[in-house]
């Protein structure tokens, strides 16, 4: 019984962080590509938008 | 208005991800959770992230038969004319509005919360500092904040869901707190969450993602080559950030945490404020604040966009001879005047989830018209007009009690449910594998939620009228194209918008 409140814990515990790890993949990916397009656009001497 | 239409992909998906969530999102999230449990925050995030991906071969669709175009409205008024045009370009206004409204009043209780300025001075100081950068620069300036806001935003989310689960006590919450839930909340399968969460959002952000502009205006900004990871990145960012602030719902029921006032609105804050020290706490405010503005400013962008291409290019000026120089003007009056209507009907704090719900089946009874209008040539101008009108008035009749749902009357509104429950199904369907599919689902989904709904269904009153909504529009739409047909040539579409530019060059 012990063992089954545990397992639920952790498994709830994964679920309760399994957000912010998401969001901080998506940050990183928005703010590489950020990035990656102010180079090419300083690069090609034109606006980002 | 939509910043040269060459945005590209880092931008772009930041910045649908900030104007998808609102601020008042955030603090439903939470509320979903608190209420239903732990599937709470699923039935609230992930049906609105699955919106922006189920929008996405439509939005294809549109910007392949109108790459220059700059509103869905506009695109209407070559496909079908002047009507099918302002009901849509209507029903943008009016759903822009009350955005701006409901956010100005999240703004507003904000700052009334965590600052000495009372309520009616955060709203003034919110919506002032909103329309100034909005002003400077329309979209270009919206997207460029909309980029900023939503670093912080998930910046605040990747650190605060985190550190509040740890200071409320960690995994130990869950054993302990095990007895504050009941069975339905303890369930990720919960029919409660399901019914009274689920099934009707839904219904209604299918609707508003199909009839707010401000989605459309970023899909003709971006990129060609970037729509689809926009849109998957847009999904992803979206559920993540929404059912992580949700889950702070979820630790609060577990806590056994009451909200002070009684008012569920105040849990996000409540927590941010038991556990957070000063430096989070201002983390937490650029959260909420970087929400509500990215939506405000977005609102403001698409109100001028309307105004501009809408009613004056496409119903004022003359065929070929808008005046750049008046459209730009009258763009910025609309954002003035606006901020001054929004700010105006939110210092009389009315009631928003009513006015939300009904912008929602305002959307909701256009869904299948519009896009029955970019898929099938004998969609005519009557049919699209009819069958909006006929849905709103089913709409109005049910949700406000006009009709009581009692007798033969619930048998055929349970009826017609579960058609606008196949409506929907089949439009999910339709987008991604084409026309047989789309019915072939269709067909699946209302025969097997038949013997589940008929009898059942009008017992959720606000779910049976979004469904009518659906179903009514889908039916009339049909019939009336049927009966009468049109038969467009969609190689008009092309030739027929974005002018403006041209002019304007």
């Amino acid at each position: 019984m012990l063992e089954a409140v545990d397992m639920m814990s952790y498994w709830m515990t994964a679920y309760v962080l399994v957000w912010p790890a998401l969001v901080a993949v998506v940050l990183s990916v928005l703010v590489l590509s950020f990035i990656r397009e102010w180079r090419a656009a300083r690069k090609e001497g034109r606006a980002m938008i | 208005m939509n910043a040269g239409s060459k945005v590209g992909f880092g931008i772009s998906a930041a910045s649908m991800t900030a104007t998808w969530i609102w601020a008042a999102s955030l603090y439903a999230a939470a509320t979903s959770g608190y209420t239903f449990g732990v599937s709470g925050p699923l039935h609230y995030g992930l049906w609105g992230a699955l919106m922006i991906l189920f929008i996405y071969p439509f939005g294809k669709r549109i910007r392949s038969l109108a790459p220059d175009a700059h509103s869905l409205a506009e695109i209407l008024h070559a496909r079908h004319g002047s009507s099918s045009q302002l009901i849509l370009a209507g029903s943008n206004i009016i759903g822009s509005i009350l955005s701006l409204v409901s956010n100005y009043i999240a703004g507003g209780v904000l700052i009334a919360m965590l600052t000495p300025l009372n309520f009616s001075t955060g709203i003034l100081v919110i919506a002032a500092g909103v329309l100034l950068y909005t002003l400077w620069s329309g979209l270009r300036a919206s997207i460029l904040t909309d980029f900023i806001q939503v670093c912080a935003m998930l910046l605040a989310v990747v650190i605060l869901v985190p550190t509040i689960f740890h200071l409320a006590g960690g995994p130990d919450i869950f054993r302990e707190g095990q007895g504050n839930l009941n069975q339905q909340q303890l369930s990720f399968f919960s029919s409660d969450a399901f019914f009274n969460q689920g099934a009707p959002y839904i219904a209604a952000v299918l609707a508003y993602a199909i009839g707010n502009q401000t989605i459309a205006q970023r899909l003709f900004a971006v990129r060609p080559d970037k729509i689809k990871a926009t849109f998957v990145t847009a999904t992803v960012g979206y559920g993540a950030t929404v059912i992580g602030i949700g889950m702070l719902g979820v630790l609060a029921l577990y806590l056994g945490i009451k909200p002070i006032d009684g008012d569920v609105n105040n849990l996000v804050p409540q927590l941010a404020a038991s556990y957070l020290g000063a430096g989070l706490l201002s983390l937490f405010f650029i959260l909420i604040i970087g929400a509500m503005a990215s939506t405000a400013d977005s609102d403001l962008s698409a109100l001028s966009s309307i105004v501009m291409t809408d009613i004056y290019g496409r119903n004022i000026a003359r065929p070929g001879k808008a005046n750049p120089r008046l459209m730009l003007l009258l763009g910025r009056l609309t954002m003035v005047a606006s901020t001054a209507l929004a700010v105006y009907i939110a210092s009389n704090r009315l009631n928003i989830l009513e006015l939300l719900v009904l912008v929602g089946a305002i959307w909701g009874a256009l869904v299948f018209p519009v896009i029955a209008s970019f898929y099938w040539r004998k969609v005519s101008n009557t049919a699209f007009s009819v069958a909006v009108l006929g849905a709103l008035v089913s709409f109005f009749a049910v949700r406000f009690g006009f009709v009581a749902l009692t007798g033969d009357t619930a048998l055929l509104t349970d009826i017609l449910s579960v058609i606008g429950v196949g409506v929907i199904a089949g439009l999910m369907a339709f987008g991604f594998w084409g026309a047989r599919v789309g019915v072939l689902t269709g067909v699946i989904a209302t025969v097997v939620s038949a013997p589940f709904g008929i009898g059942f269904l009008h017992t959720y009153p606000v779910l049976t009228a979004s469904l009518l909504a659906y179903a009514v529009s889908a039916i009339l739409c049909i019939g009336i194209s049927l009966l009468r047909p049109d038969n467009f040539d969609f190689g008009l579409l092309a030739r027929a918008t974005g002018r403006f530019d041209i002019t304007t060059n």
